[in-house]
């Protein structure tokens, strides 16, 4: 079961873990222009890595289409991960990998994307939130 | 992890992707060296998919997955495709350079084995079948709210 293997890998990568449930852990990094938490789930299926939320958006404005655009064109450019909105309307920045075969070699595939295009992508998607924000204005009739 | 078992990790080559093609019992054409091409039909249409094996990843493809309109794709469209990036598993769907919609499944070459190109095929073909309609039916959403 994957589940059981994580502590081992997270040891070897060498980021500190908590297990919050028996599938669930939360680790997490400091990178150049940001701070997150990675949840990492095991099931029998998938293995997945969670930033959830990655961005942080005004209160009251949903994802306007600047941001939505911004983070699928980014999903061009990206290895292994994908940026998505949640349930909330949150963005999240996630890695899937099948249960099957999962190895040390994925999970450090995995963890080494997400911090990679965590930082590499802020601030582009900060912009974009900051014209979708200005976007709502105009349509408020505020600008 | 010992050394020896992260550097003895297989990687997979296009050679082995023609076998796994053939077990999971879909024809293809091999484009060129590294790519393959099959197609398959599902409830609302016929898709064309690639596979290119490169040195890091195994990428399945389907672009252009729905062309953009000549506006673009509008806030509804672009907001079902960012939703279902969390709710698709394994598959990531996106906008390519000319603006159209593609959907994709990469994993690693390394350690790469039958059952995750099952899932990839899989996981594609079952997104691609899903959200043919609604992507659709957003970009009419679109065009009114335009109008």
């Amino acid at each position: 079961m994957v589940s059981e293997d994580l502590p081992g890998y997270f040891d070897v990568y060498g980021w500190r873990y908590e297990r919050r449930e028996s599938r669930v852990f939360r680790t997490g990094f400091v990178g150049e222009n940001g701070a997150w938490d990675i949840w990492v789930t095991a099931s029998d299926v998938l293995v997945v890595f969670l930033i959830s939320p990655y961005v942080e958006r005004p209160e009251g404005i949903a994802p306007g289409a600047p941001l939505l655009r911004t983070m699928l064109k980014a999903n061009h450019e990206l290895n292994l991960a994908k940026l998505g909105l949640d349930d909330d309307h949150d963005v999240c920045l996630s890695v899937e990998m099948p249960a099957d075969g999962f190895g040390y070699s994925q999970f450090s595939d995995a963890l080494t994307a997400l911090a990679h295009y965590a930082d590499e992508l802020k601030e582009r998607l900060d912009s974009a939130v900051v014209e979708d924000a200005e976007d709502h204005a105009v349509r408020q009739g505020v600008l | 992890m010992s050394e020896e078992e992260e550097t003895t990790a297989a990687t997979t080559s296009p050679a082995e992707i023609a076998r796994f093609f053939r077990r999971y019992g879909w024809s293809f054409d091999s484009i060129d060296d590294d790519t393959f091409r099959t197609s398959f039909r599902g409830k609302n249409a016929a898709f064309v998919a690639l596979v290119r094996v490169t040195e890091h990843w195994v990428v399945f493809t389907i672009n252009p997955f729905v062309k953009a309109p000549d506006a673009g794709f509008g806030a509804v469209a672009l907001k079902l495709l960012a939703v279902a990036n969390q709710q698709a598993s394994l598959v990531k769907l996106g906008l390519d350079d000319d603006g159209d919609a593609f959907i994709n499944v990469e994993l690693p070459t390394e350690s790469f084995i039958y059952e995750h190109f099952a899932a990839a095929l899989t996981a594609l073909t079952h997104a691609a079948d899903g959200l043919l309609v609604p992507i659709l039916q957003a970009t009419v959403v679109d065009d009114r709210n335009l109008a």
